[in-house]
């Protein structure tokens, strides 16, 4: 598998990387995820990485990165599912992912970025 | 019964087979889930940095045990153009790649031991360490 | 065969393996371990009867120096294994340092009756058969010493998990109490439990409360936020409470930066927050 795929649902993009991405691969999941957003118009992104077993500076970066574009594009991202040893790595390593919202499963992400989404836009 | 594993790095797919081979040996040698996601974090930074900044080199991976400890220890080198300034590499922040720049500096935090040694024109090698 | 040059021990031990053993199994008899009545005759006669087995098979290639070599693998196993049964049976270290010893004196009577006619090399080979037996004794000593750290090592394990607790006192709301001095061991078990306990019980909102930290200083306080920030990255907000005067009088001088972290004097204030947050409302009931 060479593709993460990307669904809809209602306005918000939802993907899973279920796979260690090497650096290409997460290049283009980046490029991926900012057309579909443009493609479609959606509100909010949520990256579940729960299957990840290791998040490094690179990799981190890549979402970071994603997440600050999404955001000049208009969409809040949610980054679901970080692991406890991932998370403990990011900190003593300290990498800071900015831009991002966190959220313990894909769930809690969806309801987190509604919530955001009424604050900023009110309900509908 | 000394364990050695050795990775070529040539590009990023590489990288995560080093790391693969980091975490088979760091479960092996009885790390727990944070220790062996430090361990394999720290050799995706080393491997990721060899084939950004030498093309290639390599990482050997080795269980250790002296007395009543037991380790891993990692060693990553290359033939690369080596690092002009080490201390500053080491310092958060830097990087002359787009990374986060904290690869050198954040590996050194996840393990016990950190040494480097680098010379311009001629290479660089990394040798990490963490005991059990 | 008593020919030329030096003696040959291994030659030695393996023709007169069964009369050596008998006469070791009945010097034992005498010594103070089998007087205390801790292991049976027949055991003992067991135990020497496979080390001397073993050694035997050792020595057979004429190495009485290197006991890391493959030939002593055997021996090895068999030491290990014997300092283990017998620490448990109530042997001290000693005493069964003191059994592999006792069989120097009895090959030492073989070697004598058979070479009684070359003193120089019945020297030389006393001496080499006395410095193998030596490093055998030693390896029961180190067995012995690395069980009794493996002991030390599971208590303080055993004792870091009961000293870092997590509790879920609601849905979604963990407390976690912290009593005494926080060191790096501990604060990493910390960040650790509390993180696994975010997983397992998919709570939102974590309280790590201070009240029974003695002291803060700039490495504790830097330790607590890491653990905060961590939690943060899984989707769990943290309130930090018990902090009392002093504990803020620190923090403030010290310049510790609590990087928007929600504090609370108290665990109550911090758990009237935190239902606050999940839209939970406590009431007395009517009636």
């Amino acid at each position: 598998m060479d593709k993460v795929p990307i669904l809809k649902m209602g306005d918000t993009l939802i993907l899973a990387i279920q796979v260690e991405l090497h650096d290409k691969m997460a290049i283009r999941l980046q490029e991926d995820i900012l057309k579909e957003i443009h493609d479609t118009g959606a509100r909010g992104l949520v990256i579940d990485v729960s299957a990840l077993e290791v998040v490094d500076s690179f990799m981190g970066r890549v979402l970071s990165d994603t997440a600050s574009m999404a955001g000049i594009m208009g969409v809040e991202t949610a980054l679901v599912g970080i692991r406890p040893e991932i998370a403990i790595t990011l900190q003593e390593m300290g990498l800071e992912l900015k831009g991002v919202h966190f959220a313990l499963n894909l769930e809690k992400g969806m309801e987190l970025l509604q919530n955001i989404g009424e604050i900023f836009y009110g309900e509908d | 019964m000394e364990k050695i594993k050795e990775v070529v790095i040539n590009n990023s797919e590489d990288v995560i087979l080093a790391r693969q081979a980091a975490r088979e040996m760091a479960r092996e040698t009885g790390f727990g889930l944070a220790d062996q996601t430090r361990i394999t974090t720290a050799v995706s930074e080393l491997s990721r940095n060899i084939y950004l900044y030498a093309g290639t080199g390599r990482v050997i991976i080795r269980a250790l045990s002296k007395n009543l400890k037991k380790g891993m220890e990692i060693v990553a080198e290359d033939r690369g153009p080596g690092i002009p300034d080490v201390e500053m590499a080491l310092q958060n922040g830097y990087s002359t790649n787009r990374s986060l720049g904290q690869g050198l500096p954040g590996t050194k935090r996840l393990m016990d031991e950190f040494e480097i040694k680098s010379e311009v024109g001629v290479g660089t090698t990394v040798t990490i360490r963490k005991w059990l | 065969m008593a020919g030329k040059g030096a003696l040959n021990i291994s030659e030695l031990l393996t023709k007169k393996e069964k009369e050596i053993l008998d006469e070791w199994v009945k010097a034992q008899a005498d010594n103070l371990a089998s007087r205390r009545g801790l292991i049976p005759e027949k055991q003992q006669r067991e135990d020497s009867a496979r080390l001397l087995g073993v050694l035997v098979k050792a020595v057979a290639g004429g190495n009485l120096e290197d006991i890391t070599a493959p030939e002593y693998d055997g021996v090895n196993r068999f030491l290990a294994s014997l300092a283990a049964s017998r620490a448990n049976q109530g042997f001290s270290p000693s005493e069964t340092a003191t059994y592999i010893f006792s069989l120097k004196n009895i090959v030492f009577k073989f070697l004598q009756e058979e070479y009684s006619d070359r003193p120089e090399a019945l020297l030389k080979a006393a001496i080499d058969f006395s410095a193998l037996v030596d490093k055998l004794g030693l390896i029961t000593f180190e067995t012995y010493v690395k069980g009794r750290e493996e002991v030390i090592r599971e208590q303080q394990k055993s004792m870091l998990e009961l000293s870092t607790p997590v509790i879920q006192i609601w849905d979604e709301i963990l407390v976690s109490p912290l009593i005494g001095t926080i060191d790096s061991a501990r604060a990493r078990q910390i960040m650790e439990n509390l993180l696994e306990s975010i997983v397992a019980t998919k709570s939102s909102i974590v309280i790590m409360d201070i009240t029974g930290v003695p002291a803060v200083d700039t490495e504790v306080a830097n330790r607590l936020l890491r653990t905060m920030q961590a939690a943060k990255l899984m989707g769990a907000e943290c309130i930090l409470t018990g902090i009392g005067p002093q504990i803020s009088q620190t923090i403030v001088h010290l310049g510790v930066d609590l990087g928007g972290v929600i504090t609370r004097a108290s665990l109550r204030d911090g758990l009237t927050l935190a239902f606050k947050r999940l839209k939970l409302n406590v009431a007395r009931a009517e009636g």
